[in-house]
């Protein structure tokens, strides 16, 4: 499953939407990793950039997270991220 | 130094347009959010709204209702007279009223579609300090509070400093807002707000609804020895933690509450009851919870009245002032509506009927995006 | 009461403030000029009795505008909720206090005339009072397009708009060094106001 190609797009795009609309500074798209850890560690995300992530999801890909319960476990890592994406939107 | 009374208090806000008509609605323990019919809008979360209230003459809806409660506060003051010749200061919090949040006008701008540019001209005739310094030609100094969610406690503060320095000899304060298309997509978008009616401080609550109204409070230097609402006393510190979310722990509203007890010579137990900020969502009232049951312990009585009229943002502070100076004369504060279970990490439980209290003292508390920690100390006496 | 230092920043500045990645250029304005004022008294803030006044005319409008902009190309259910949270006056006194870890009051105020003079009079009194041992008094503005010709076609003509931040600490002590103005502690008028914002040139 992670050599699946759509899979390796949804976390490119990821990576950039994540730069771009949370303004990320000091860091480029490719130089997130795969597995980075987004919030406390890794990214340093916070509050703050959990809602706007659930707002990305729903423009860029149609998702609706639908309580911050469910967003937490989603949003631990780049990975579960992406996974979450690929599995909700693959034909 | 003289006591600063409290001589004239005015409400309007969905559990009703004056005073009587919201303690009736305490007393019936009734309130009816619903979806917004102020707006056209696809999203669901239920809103206290004041109905059959309708702005005159291209008025903003704040400054409408901002002139409504001071209708009410000017006459429970007898105060329309004494106007002309006291130096006479207002402060009004808000947040709605000083933003151009006109969706419509910004479309048409937008879209070059001759927009309504009164609506611009109405923007800047809005401050509502100068709005009401212009409507009664006031004397004094006028200031609009931009302190989101703490504003109105805040005005409070501010007018507490005026006439404790001698400033003025009468300030008309509170806070002011009307429900708009704009933040209600807004706090939306926080995942703060609920698909059902709020439930402050309980286990389940799933965040707030927003609300509108205003409340003025008319404030003086004592003149007679009569028992009569004395604003004691006012603290604010700032988390510097967080834009949206409160310090976990809530040390500086702790701080806050302590420095105003401190002054008067209050001992926790001295408090009747706290009239909190108690807006609904998980963070808030786990933090403030968790203050007020390591301050006073779970005897405390303690409400919110957001449970009747929903978060007013700028009114808030202004509408609960007004709250705590009726518990304080009436000797009773409102169920707290929607509690059924405490939240085990708050450890503690607001009345859960209309209930009695006694006591010379009472706090009103709020917590603002930003981190603000205001607390205002109200005493009968 | 002293000015023990002063910041001001233009329509110029440039910008660039680590830890304000979300922030518009009102509250980055205001960050500029609070701790340019910190840094040209050379003392050491309190902190937990550090007080911070912001006022402003038009506040963060640009980002208001963009939040509406959110609202017309994006579903309700799609708007940003950084846009918005950053939207409200009080956002940046935020930063202010955040970067300068202060934790006394700290209030925004907003006039579309002279929002300055209240805060400075108001400040006055917060020390006077003891609520707490410095005070950073300061004023922001920010330009845009959408605000300036919406004010220019008003029918107020004499409210304007012009970028810029300033700010002042202000102590009970002569701390620093002397400064062209000291307070006199007189109640407040008006025109003494006027000759200090003048000379600061707001």
């Amino acid at each position: 499953m992670s050599n699946d190609p759509q899979l390796e797009t949804i976390r490119k795009k990821l990576k950039e939407l994540l730069v771009s609309q949370l303004s990320l500074e000091n860091i480029k798209p490719e130089e997130i990793k795969d597995d980075e850890i987004l919030f406390g560690e890794g990214l340093g995300l916070d509050s703050l950039d959990a809602v706007e992530i659930v707002v990305l999801l729903q423009r860029n890909f149609g998702l609706e997270i639908k309580d911050m319960n469910q967003g937490k476990k989603i949003f631990q890592s780049l990975d579960t991220l992406a996974k979450y994406v690929y599995e909700n939107t693959k034909k | 130094m003289k006591d600063i009374v409290v001589t004239g208090m005015g409400a309007i806000c969905a559990a009703g347009k004056n005073i009587p008509a919201i303690l009736q609605s305490f007393i019936q323990e009734e309130r009816n959010p619903q979806i917004p019919a102020l707006f056209k809008t696809g999203l669901a979360y239920p809103l206290f709204e004041v109905k059959d209230f309708y702005a005159q003459n291209n008025e903003m809806r704040t400054i409408a209702l901002l002139r409504h409660a001071l209708g009410e506060a000017l006459s429970s003051a007898g105060a329309y007279d004494r106007l002309k010749e006291r130096r006479v200061g207002v402060v009004i919090g808000t947040t709605i009223a000083c933003q151009m949040n006109d969706i419509d006008f910004y479309r048409n701008y937008k879209e070059g579609n001759d927009p309504d540019y009164t609506q611009v001209d109405r923007f800047l005739d809005s401050n509502p300090a100068y709005a009401v310094k212009t409507m009664l030609a006031l004397n004094g100094p006028a200031m609009t509070v931009a302190n989101a969610c703490s504003s109105g406690t805040d005005a409070l503060g501010v007018a507490l400093s005026w006439l404790k320095n001698d400033l003025c000899d009468m300030v008309i304060c509170g806070g002011a807002d009307e429900l708009n298309h704009v933040p209600y997509c807004g706090f939306g978008s926080l995942s703060v707000t609920s698909g059902e009616p709020c439930r402050p401080f309980d286990r389940d609550r799933k965040g707030l609804n927003l609300g509108e109204g205003a409340g003025i409070v008319i404030l003086e230097k004592r003149s007679s020895n009569d028992s009569q609402i004395v604003l004691a006393d006012y603290a604010s510190y700032a988390d510097a933690y967080h834009l949206t979310a409160p310090k976990p722990g809530g040390e500086n509203l702790k701080r806050a509450i302590y420095k105003v007890l401190k002054n008067s010579g209050v001992k926790p137990e001295d408090i009747a009851f706290v009239n909190a900020h108690g807006t609904s969502t998980r963070d808030n009232d786990k933090v403030e919870g968790q203050v007020l049951r390591d301050i006073f312990g779970e005897t405390l009585k303690f409400h919110s009245t957001k449970s009747y009229t929903g978060h007013t943002l700028g009114a808030a502070g202004g509408l609960e002032a007004v709250f705590a100076c009726l518990g304080l004369r009436e000797g009773w504060i409102a169920k707290n509506l929607g509690f059924e279970n405490i939240d085990p990490e708050i450890g503690i439980a607001p009345v859960r009927s209309k209930s009695s209290v006694n006591g010379r003292y009472a706090l009103s508390t709020s917590l603002a995006f930003g981190g603000n920690n205001s607390v205002l100390l109200f005493k009968i006496g | 009461m002293y000015i023990n230092g002063i910041g001001l920043v233009d329509a110029k500045a440039e910008l660039n403030i680590s830890g304000m990645r979300r922030a518009g250029r009102f509250a980055k304005l205001a960050v500029a000029a609070a701790t340019a004022a910190v840094k040209d008294s050379s003392l050491s803030l309190s902190g937990t009795e550090t007080g911070i006044i912001l006022a402003t005319a038009f506040g963060p409008h640009a980002t208001t505008f963009e939040f509406l902009d959110n609202i017309l190309t994006y579903s309700e259910k799609e708007v940003s909720p950084t846009l918005f949270s950053h939207s409200v006056h009080n956002a940046a006194a935020f930063y202010v206090a955040a970067a300068l870890n202060a934790t006394g009051p700290t209030l925004s105020v907003t006039d579309f005339y002279h929002p300055f003079y209240q805060a400075l009079s108001l400040a006055r009194f917060w020390l006077k009072t003891g609520m707490c041992k410095e005070v950073l008094v300061g004023k922001s503005e920010e330009s845009g397009k959408v605000m300036s010709d919406i004010v220019m076609v008003s029918s107020r003509p004499e409210v304007t708009i012009q970028e810029g931040a300033l700010f002042i600490l202000l102590g009970t002590q002569d701390n620093a060094k002397p400064y062209r103005h000291q307070f006199i502690d007189s109640p407040f008028e008006e025109k003494d106001m006027a000759k200090v914002a003048n000379s600061l040139r707001l």
